[in-house]
């Protein structure tokens, strides 16, 4: 295990990413409202270039006591949408919203001294 | 350009064309036509197919606006395919034209853009002769007028949304007209639009478009193999794209166990729709992925996938498989990866 400097703080400003390679891994780098999220840039379907894919809010569904239901944005900006296929993940957790027994590899990411360090 | 070693033929690509550079090899009053009422004429679908900017194509103009020549040979080199079977975009609704001689001139300047333009056979780029289905004589005559050339794989039949069942004697004249040219047919399947489906109700695209494909091409094969068109036109090949592996073995099983029961409804068969069947082509795109390979396998071998598969990427629509979706198999040999990824359709298509 070793750290790798990958960008600045101020480089990386929430609701931005850096993609940076590290050991040959093509690795996306995440802000989102100020917690950092490393993730693989391997898409668990066809390894498409995920961490590419626009940012979007979780959309999630209730039911309503009429039994009809309303759509809503849970969240904003925290989802991103491999731009292959559609296969969307949770940037925090690196799951996969539809079925969530698929991960997106993560490595954790330090700030020291004002720069940000992936390890793996 | 090869994948792992293998050369790869994708045996259904797509190329999103201008109505304005199709237009000049049409004949008026159609290219007026067409030209200033394009997206009135030719439906297009509803429900957004690549969500909202979920998918994204950045390596192409489409679907944002049309493609150019240049971008096919890109596109190959970024997926790692050799050959490419291609199919003009605005053409997928080609079933729904419901004005004959519109349809006919669609066609033929389709046909005359996509030789003139697009192909070349050098580069390991072709097409096929797309037919006004509805015009089943001149579906005949356009085969006859551009059949032999190099750039021409195949006869594709555009199937959604066609009626009568492409079993029907009705078509007799294109049947013959493609084996007469030494051409073998694509079934090619389409989705249906949220409006026009079926059923009318669905709410997304993804309900209709999971079944329309797969309805189109169970609706096409069960009047082909019943009607008997291998008995009638046996110097023919035929090959089904779009619909994934799956409908394969479940419309075998289902046909013959009907055909055991009522044989006297067919008596122009010589032998069970199954094995029919297993002599026909199937287009390997959108590959279904269980998660236990298992499933996948037998399907494999329910279909006798080694030699009736035949790989297509469908790029550069949303649902797309990579080379990597046969190439990543673990059950599969290398020789049946290569008869999958190439050699089939080499020997189906007239290259």
């Amino acid at each position: 295990m070793a750290k790798h400097r990958i960008a600045r703080v101020e480089e990386i400003p929430a609701g931005e990413r850096k993609l940076v390679e590290v050991e040959g891994k093509s690795i996306g780098v995440f802000n989102v409202r100020g917690e950092y999220h490393a993730l693989e840039n391997v898409c668990c379907h066809r390894g498409g270039p995920v961490c590419e894919g626009n940012l979007f809010g979780r959309l999630e569904s209730e039911v309503m006591p009429d039994k009809r239901t309303r759509e809503y944005y849970a969240t904003e900006g925290d989802v991103i949408a491999c731009p292959w296929h559609g296969w969307e993940y949770e940037i925090p957790s690196g799951e996969c919203l539809a079925d969530r027994t698929y991960k997106l590899r993560k490595f954790p990411v330090v700030v020291e001294e004002g720069a940000l360090r992936v390890v793996l | 350009m090869a994948v792992n070693g293998f050369t790869v033929i994708d045996t259904d690509a797509h190329y999103l064309e201008s109505f304005q550079e199709v237009a000049k090899y049409m004949e008026e009053p159609y290219k007026s036509r067409l030209l200033k009422a394009a997206h009135r004429l030719i439906p297009t679908t509803t429900g957004d197919r690549f969500m909202e900017g979920r998918i994204r194509r950045d390596e192409v103009s489409y679907p944002q606006k049309p493609m150019t020549p240049e971008e096919i040979p890109a596109a190959q080199k970024r997926l790692g395919v050799d050959v490419s079977v291609i199919l003009p975009n605005n053409l997928l609704e080609l079933g729904k034209f419901p004005v004959k001689n519109m349809a006919l001139a669609i066609c033929r300047g389709f046909n005359d853009y996509m030789l003139d333009q697009i192909v070349d056979p050098k580069r390991g780029i072709y097409t096929m002769v797309f037919v006004p289905l509805l015009d089943p004589p001149e579906s005949a005559k356009l085969i006859d007028r551009v059949g032999k050339h190099p750039g021409v794989a195949a006869v594709c039949f555009i199937s959604a949304n066609v009626e009568p069942p492409l079993g029907d004697t009705f078509y007799n004249p294109v049947y013959e007209a493609a084996q007469r040219n030494g051409l073998p047919i694509v079934y090619h399947s389409a989705g249906s639009d949220l409006h026009d489906f079926f059923v009318r109700g669905f709410q997304s695209f993804m309900e209709t478009h999971s079944l329309g494909f797969v309805f189109w091409n169970y609706i096409h094969m069960t009047s082909v193999v019943m009607e008997g068109i291998p008995e009638r036109f046996p110097g023919l090949k035929f090959g089904f794209q779009e619909s994934g592996i799956f409908w394969v073995p479940q419309l075998m099983y289902r046909l013959d166990n009907a055909y055991m029961k009522r044989r006297s409804e067919s008596p122009l068969l010589k032998k069970l729709p199954s094995e029919y069947m297993r002599d026909f082509r199937f287009g390997t795109q959108p590959l279904e992925s269980p998660k236990n390979l298992d499933h996948l396998k037998y399907a494999f071998e329910m279909v006798d996938a080694e030699n009736t598969l035949m790989f297509a990427t469908d790029y550069p629509h949303w649902d797309f498989d990579p080379p990597s979706t046969i190439t990543d198999l673990p059950f599969l040999s290398h020789k049946a990866k290569t008869r999958i990824l190439s050699e089939n359709a080499q020997n189906f298509f007239r290259f």
